[in-house]
Order: C-alpha cells, then structure tokens, then sequence
C-alpha cells in the first residue's frame, strides 16, 4: 500500500541529496530520504572525499616527518599501526554521518532505508531491510551518485585487484603498488600507499597526469610523484592482468612494445560511472545520454517533470560540492522558487603533495576554443611564505579576458592549493578584474599573495617579480 | 547652469526618463525639447528653459527623476555651432517648443480654454535615441561554452532570473562590462517603456501547481495598482442599481447618428451619457464636488469636466471632457473620439487626465453586465454601464420588448446621502428614458 504521500523523496544520501531533503525540508516541503546503505554520507562520507583526505593527511604526517630532516630535524623510521589507522578513520565517518543524521532528524526529514526503485512517474517501490513497500511523491529527487568503473580486460575476481572503494579499507601495505589511471584518484591513492610504504607505479594511457588540468600545473607534481613514486608510465596502456600465486602479471603496452610486471596489489582508477541502474527508469519518460547520465535542464529537472536529479548521475564534474549546489536547486524549484544552476565557476582540487586546483576557464580550453586570453603566471620560487615552508615549486596562474582583464580562470599547484582556489572562485563569479584583486589587500606572508601578485602581472609587473615589459 | 526638472503638475512628483532628446555638444533652442519622461499619467517632454549648448547629460533613459533635480548641464552661451552635430532639418520642426512653461500652464489647467487642436504633440517621434543603454552584446569568441559568460554576480543573476532579463542583452555599467543590480533595473525599466512583448519581459518556471509566468509591473499598472487601493479603501462607497429603458434613446441615436456622420463625427452612447450626467450634476451639485476634510469644508465646481474611463494596451487611462456643460454633442463626440484615440496610443497630454469631476465608465462596447465602479478621488461619484438587454416590460396591461440598460452610481457615502445619491440616479434614468424632455426643461 501506498503510504501518505512524500512533498519531496530524495533517492541516495550523499552530500547531494543530503543537501536537496534538507532545504526542501526548511522549505516547508514532507520530504523522505531514502538510502541503502544504513550510513548517511553516500560515497563522499563513506567512501570518498572523507576517507582518502584522512589517509592523506595521515600520509602528509608522515612525509613531512621526512622533510624535517633538512631542517635538522631527525626522526625515526615511523611505525604504523593499520589497526588503530582504520580505526582512526572510521572515528571521523562514524562521527560525520552521525551528524548528518541528527541533522536529518531534527529536519523532520523521513529517513528511509532501502533500496527504491521506480514504479511510475509519481511511486517508488522499495526493498530493503524494511518490508517491500511503495510510497508516492509529488516529486522525487535522484542523487544516486556514481561507482567505480572497472573495464572488463581488468576484471579479475581477486581480492589483490582494488577499486577506490576497496583500496580506502587498506587492508594491507602491498611492496609493488600498480595503479592504472593517472587522474585524480589513482594519484591520491597512490600517494597514501606510497607513503606507507608501498613502490607505486603508476600507468596513464593519455600523454600526462591529470589530463584535463593544464599542463604547466601539471608539471611540479609530476616532478615531486616522479621521485616519491617508483615510476610513471605515460602512453601506456594495461592490456591485460593476470592473478599468480606470486603476484598481478601486468601487461603493459606502450611505444616501445609489450611489456610485463608483477605486482602485490592493482588499484584501478580508470574512472566511475553514474548509477542509474536498477533504478525503474524505464517505468518513466526519464531519458539518459549515451554516457548513462540521466538527462536533467538547468533546473535539475529530468524529462520525466516530476523528477529531477542531481550529482554525479547527471554529470561531469563528480564532485561533490557540485552535487550539493545541484541538490539546492532541485529542493528550491520544487518548492516554487525561480532558479537554476548557473554557476560560472566549479572548483576542482586534487589533494595531492603538492596539491592542484582550478576554476573557471582553463588555458588549453580558452585556447582550443580560439578565446583570446591573456595568462598570468606567478611562480612560487618569489613568494616568501613558500620559501619559508621549503616548498617553492608551486605555482599561481591566473586566465585572464585580454581586454578588460576579467578574471575566467585560475590555476594552482603547490601546498594548499584546495584552500586558495576559493578566492579564484569569488573572483569569477563577482566578475572581478585582475585589477580588483590586485587591489585587493591580501596577508603577509602567505601563499594567497601569490594570488594578488599574479593579478599585478596583467598591467604591471608584480612587487616580487619583474616581468621585462614587451617592446 | 544645470535644466532641473521643472514642477509639472499637481500631485506629480516626478518620472522616468524614457529617452533624451539631445546629445552632449548639442545646440538648442529655449522651448526644445530636451528629454521625454514618463509620469504616472502621461509621457511628457521637458522643454529647454533657454537656449545653449547641451554641456553634460546628467541623468540616463531610465532614471527616476524628482521635480527639481539637474537633468542637463546647459552652456548658456551660444558659440560654437560647428560643434553641434548636425541633425536632420525636419527635426526642429518636428519638435516645436511645446510648452514654453508648463507650470504656468499646469497651474491653470482646471480653468483652461479647451484647445482641442493643439498642434503641439508631445509624443513626436525623433529619429533616433540618444543614447541607448541597451545594446546586444557583440561577441567575442565565436563558440565559447567554456569557462565563465557573463560577468554580473550571482545575486545579480538571480535578480535577472526574476525580472525575465536575459543577461547577455544587459550592458554593464563597470568596468569589464561587469553587470549591476542598477543595470538590469534600468534594463527593466526601458524595456517596459519600449513596449516589449511580454514574453521578452517575462519569463516562465514551474512550481508544484504546474508552470507559472512572472513579468514585471509596468509604471502606470502600478499607479493604477496603488490608486485603486486608496480608493477602494479610503472611500466609502455606496453602490445605486437602477434601471434605465433606452429603447427611445436608441431610436434617437439611430435617428440622428447618420446626420452627425455626415460632419465626421460618431455619435456613441457616451456622448449621450455625458450629457446626461451634467444635467443630473446640475440638479444635485454634491455629486459635483470634492470632499476636503482637512479644513472640514466641501469643493463645489462649477465646471463640469467628465472623465471617460479608456481601455489602452497598457491599462486603464481616464482622459477628460473638458467643460461638458458648454459643448453640443456634435462637439463633445469629435472630442471623445479624439481623445479615446490618443489615449491609446499614450499621446495624451498631461492638461488632458486632470481636471475631471465625475467620471463614466461606459463597457457596453465590450458587452459587460451591469459592474460596481470604484471612485476616482478626488471627485466623489462615477457612472459605470455595461450593455443594454433587451428586457419584458409590463407596460399598459402587456408585456412589450424595450432595451433596458442597467446602471449603476457610485457615490462617496461620506458626503452623498442616500437619498441624494439615489435622486441624482433617478435623474440620469429619466434624461436617458427622455433625452428631448432635458432640452425641454422637463
């Protein structure tokens, strides 16, 4: 039986549905989030941002231990306790998805757990721990986020062969690390078990890391991974793996021919995939792209008008704080209010050593799609703060329009980058010129200076730098 | 010397610059126009006080300006012609000085002689605006999805969304073509003037009930909006049925509106009312009349100006009838057809919607039945008449077919009585059940 109808269901508690039943709840709207999985968080809490930034910053501990010593600071070989490291990181997700759902509760938002699936533009049927039931909206909201992507030449039915969400429970310290994918998860990923010991190899198909980041801000991680990490293979490609009692054979193929090598353990981090299978789509006018992202127009309103859908399952870029502003829309339109998404700028950041982090237009974009563009650079080797912390390979750029010197883009690697790229972010969308934030006082000595010394550049030479002007 | 905008008329504070009429550098003449600006009622041109060269503008097609404030820095001296541009020669006959001072003017508006064929026209088109805050946006890349568009900030977006502008047609004011809050409003506002389609000035959403338009409120459907309330609220209105038979009346019309074709004129219905009601206004001078109680005293007029409620493509406009009282009907229908017309096509002038000490609001064109009219204070009664029907009367021991037209007057119950309301409507029914016996003196 149908119970009393929902205003709002929210399908999948990540940070984007979260977000959606929350503010559809303060917007007076009887809402119900319904989730299989009896934490709240979805990947980003569970298995996501939150658990590979502990182990990162456990991983940074360690590292930094190491660069002490060229300070004449000596410290023992660390000994590491897996146990209590785990137990350490289920503390922080136990104590943020607790919060999400005192939250929830005090939201007045119904949290259901199962497993819902579509009956009909207007009902979900659910399965889960709970007996089977339906429940019927006026409106359903679908963040149910996206899964590691695993291709079938990779497909191994052995525990050795990881995927992000395997790799996070860190089972062990493996000696040969292969990590096949060199984006943003292969390399966070590979920098944890790097630092806890492993040699980590790490093969990328295309010609660089992090392929869509541009290449000058590439270039100072690949640098400091080139030393940390065992080693990195660009254009190449894994043909196949084979699980031996001694190890993952890999073949691997690039310009110089086939190639193999053994390995304790495999992370593959090729890429995720939306989830929107076994979701009753089908029961619906819903339609998804041939990339199996489900369709949705600036209001996050899927084809089908009474469901709208947010997160990763809608698009590029999956992150999460994406999600979380796609989530607000969603709960506002329902509600009667008169937005859309249009944000100008969505921030990404690899939580590297060093870290990179962008917005807005990036160089190569502004290039390949003919926009003249006029790019400030600003390296870090001239800020004292990065001298200070003996970390000068950073650097700072901003895009800038050639014209007026408005600020479309901004660029950064180096440590920190994740918490400076915000201000890149202001900047873009207040539509701030490179003269506004030059103007802009920012604190001495800190890396954000970088920031302001980069605007200085666009009319000028910055106070740190002396850029010859062009005759 | 800075042209401030002079004082217009009563109870008009001030309006919106719709567009300017002159450039920097230009020359004018004393009694040219300078600007056009959109008061609550009418569209008026703000004439030169002397003459000079156009020094600086000081305000931008959109402004609100108040009476008093500096419109244009004016160099009184007249040298420098070559640096005026030249404007096509039909220009400055195009716009003649209309009101050499309208405050004069304005001030004696209630007493003035009617000037039915003032050549004067204060809408003349000119053959281009000065400066257009509006521009499409040239640009600059020719297939840029990528990376940030428009450069206005977020609350800005937001205030675009709801006022249905779309940003890109929006010309910043900062530097970087950086887009204000203050430039969509001013966007807002001149596009309302332009008459836009509405679907330009509007856009649509959907909500739990199904998809909703949101347009922004022109000027004058605000004004009409906060003069209803006042009304509505302030006046106690008493609301007189009364049943009119027309039929002898429509014979007379029929009769008579070949020979009033014939000297170009149309003789309506209207027409017959207006008439009508003065005779009615005579007998019973309170309905002719205004209520100030501020001094505790009582306006009795002895004009008669009608008011005569139009339909225009932006809202209801209430042109007035002039001194009804000394007009025939041949006059008093080329003046209504007149006026009507210009009314719709907001080419009204100022002199033209005051004055008025009763009002009529005839839907009969439109087919309406019998309505409650709402007081246009300050006067203190209006007529509203829908279409007559034909209706059985018992008459003479049988039941016959005559056009019975249902009235109604509304009066403010605060000076009009009951009784003097209801024989003020019993009057205006006989004259329209006799229309000869009037001329009769009956």
């Amino acid at each position: 039986m149908a119970e009393s109808r929902y205003d709002v269901a929210v399908i999948g508690a990540g940070p984007g549905g979260y977000t959606a039943a929350f503010h559809a709840a303060d917007l007076g709207l009887r809402t119900a989030l319904i989730d299989e999985d009896p934490q709240l968080g979805g990947t980003c809490l569970l298995r996501g941002c939150i658990p590979s930034k502990a182990l990162l910053h456990a991983a940074r501990l360690i590292t930094e231990a190491e660069e002490a010593a060229a300070w004449g600071i000596q410290f023992d070989k660390p000994r590491i306790d897996l146990t209590v490291f785990r137990d350490r990181v289920q503390t922080i997700i136990g104590k943020l998805t607790k919060g999400v759902r005192t939250l929830a509760g005090s939201r007045k938002v119904d949290v259901i757990q199962g497993r819902a699936m579509l009956k009909d533009a207007t009902t979900l049927r659910l399965s889960g721990s709970d007996t089977p039931r339906e429940l019927s909206f006026a409106h359903a909201i679908f963040a149910t986020g996206s899964q590691p992507l695993t291709p079938a030449s990779l497909k191994l039915d052995d525990p050795r062969v990881m995927d992000s969400t395997s790799a996070l429970q860190l089972t062990d310290i493996p000696a040969r690390l292969l990590v096949i994918g060199g984006g943003y998860i292969g390399l966070e990923l590979g920098t944890v078990y790097q630092a806890l010991g492993s040699a980590v190899t790490v093969v990328e198909a295309m010609p660089r890391l992090l392929n869509s980041v541009d290449a000058d801000l590439v270039r100072p991680l690949h640098q400091c991974l080139q030393r940390r990490f065992k080693a990195i293979r660009l254009n190449t490609t894994v043909e196949r793996l084979e699980a031996r009692e001694e190890g993952l054979v890999a073949t691997f193929t690039d310009s110089q021919g086939a190639s193999t090598e053994t390995f304790d353990r495999v992370l593959v981090a090729v890429g995720r995939s939306p989830s929107t299978g076994r979701l009753g789509l089908e029961h619906t006018q819903i339609t998804v792209t041939s990339k199996g992202f489900i369709h949705v127009d600036r209001q996050m309103r899927t084809t089908e008008p009474t469901i709208f859908a947010i997160g990763d399952v809608v698009g590029e870029p999956m992150l999460a704080h994406k999600a979380t502003h796609e989530g607000l829309v969603a709960a506002q339109v329902i509600a009667g209010r008169q937005t859309v998404f249009d944000a100008a700028a969505i921030p990404a950041v690899v939580f590297t050593d060093p870290e990179i982090a962008w917005c807005g237009l990036t160089e190569e974009t502004a290039k390949a799609s003919g926009q003249v563009v006029k790019v400030a650079r600003f390296p870090w080797a001239a800020s004292g703060r990065a001298t200070t912390l003996g970390r000068t390979e950073g650097l700072t750029k901003l895009i800038l329009d050639a014209e007026s010197g408005r600020v479309l883009g901004m660029g950064l690697c180096g440590v920190g980058a994740g918490e400076l790229i915000a201000e890149g972010v202001l900047a873009i969308e207040m539509g701030a010129l490179a003269e506004d934030v030059a103007a802009s006082i920012h604190p001495h000595p800190t890396l954000s200076e970088t920031v302001m010394e980069t605007a200085e550049s666009f009319s000028g030479s910055p106070t740190h730098l002396f850029v010859p002007k062009r005759s | 010397m800075n042209v401030e905008l002079p004082f217009l008329a009563e109870g008009i504070e001030g309006g919106d610059v719709v567009q300017l009429l002159v450039r920097e550098g230009e020359q004018v003449r004393e009694g040219q126009s300078l600007i056009e600006l959109e008061t609550d009622k009418a569209t008026v041109p703000v004439p030169a006080p002397a003459a000079g060269t156009v020094v600086r503008l000081l305000v931008r097609p959109g402004d609100h300006v108040t009476v008093g404030q500096a419109l244009i820095d004016l160099d009184g001296s007249e040298d420098e012609p070559q640096k005026a541009k030249t404007f096509p020669s039909e220009r400055s006959t195009a716009a003649p000085a209309p009101n050499p001072d309208p405050r004069e003017k304005a001030g004696h508006a209630e007493v003035m002689e009617h000037q039915e064929h003032e050549p004067t026209h204060p809408m003349t088109p000119l053959p281009e605006p000065a400066q257009p805050a509006v521009e499409p946006k040239p640009r600059t890349a020719p297939t840029s999805s990528a990376g940030p568009g428009i450069p206005a900030p977020p609350s800005v977006r937001r205030l675009a969304r709801e006022l249905g502008v779309d940003l890109s047609q929006v010309k910043g004011s900062e530097a970087g073509g950086r887009i204000t809050a203050d430039d969509v409003k001013v966007f807002v506002r001149e596009r309302t003037k332009r008459g836009a389609s509405p679907s330009a000035g509007s856009s649509t959403y959907s909500t739990p009930y199904g998809s909703e338009r949101r347009a922004s409120l022109p000027s004058i459907r605000r004004k009409i909006a906060s003069n209803m309330t006042q009304a509505w609220t302030t006046i106690p209105h008493v609301h007189q049925f009364q049943d009119a038979d027309i039929t002898d009346l429509m014979a007379l019309h029929k009769r008579y509106a070949p020979e009033f074709k014939k000297k170009g004129a149309t003789l309506t219905l209207s027409s017959l009312f207006l008439k009508a009601i003065v005779h009615a206004l005579k007998l019973y001078p309170q309905l002719n009349a205004t209520l100030d109680l501020t001094n505790g005293e009582v306006i009795y007029k002895d004009y008669y100006n009608i008011g005569v409620a139009v339909d225009t493509p932006d809202g209801l406009i209430v042109p007035v009838v002039h001194h009804v009282d000394q007009k025939d009907l041949l006059q008093i229908s080329l003046e209504l057809a007149d006026l009507a017309e210009r009314t719709r096509k907001r080419a009204i002038k100022l002199e033209e919607l005051q004055g008025a000490t009763f009002t009529l609001s005839n839907m009969g064109g439109i087919g309406a039945g019998p309505f409650l009219p709402i007081i246009n204070p300050p006067q203190v009664g209006i007529l509203g008449v829908g279409k007559a029907r034909m209706t059985p009367v018992y008459r003479d021991g049988q039941f016959v077919p005559r056009r019975v037209l249902q009235l109604c007057v509304a009066y403010d119950h605060r000076l009009i009585d009951g009784a003097i309301g209801a024989r003020f409507t019993n009057e205006l029914v006989k004259v329209l059940e006799d229309f000869q016996g009037m001329f009769l003196g009956l």
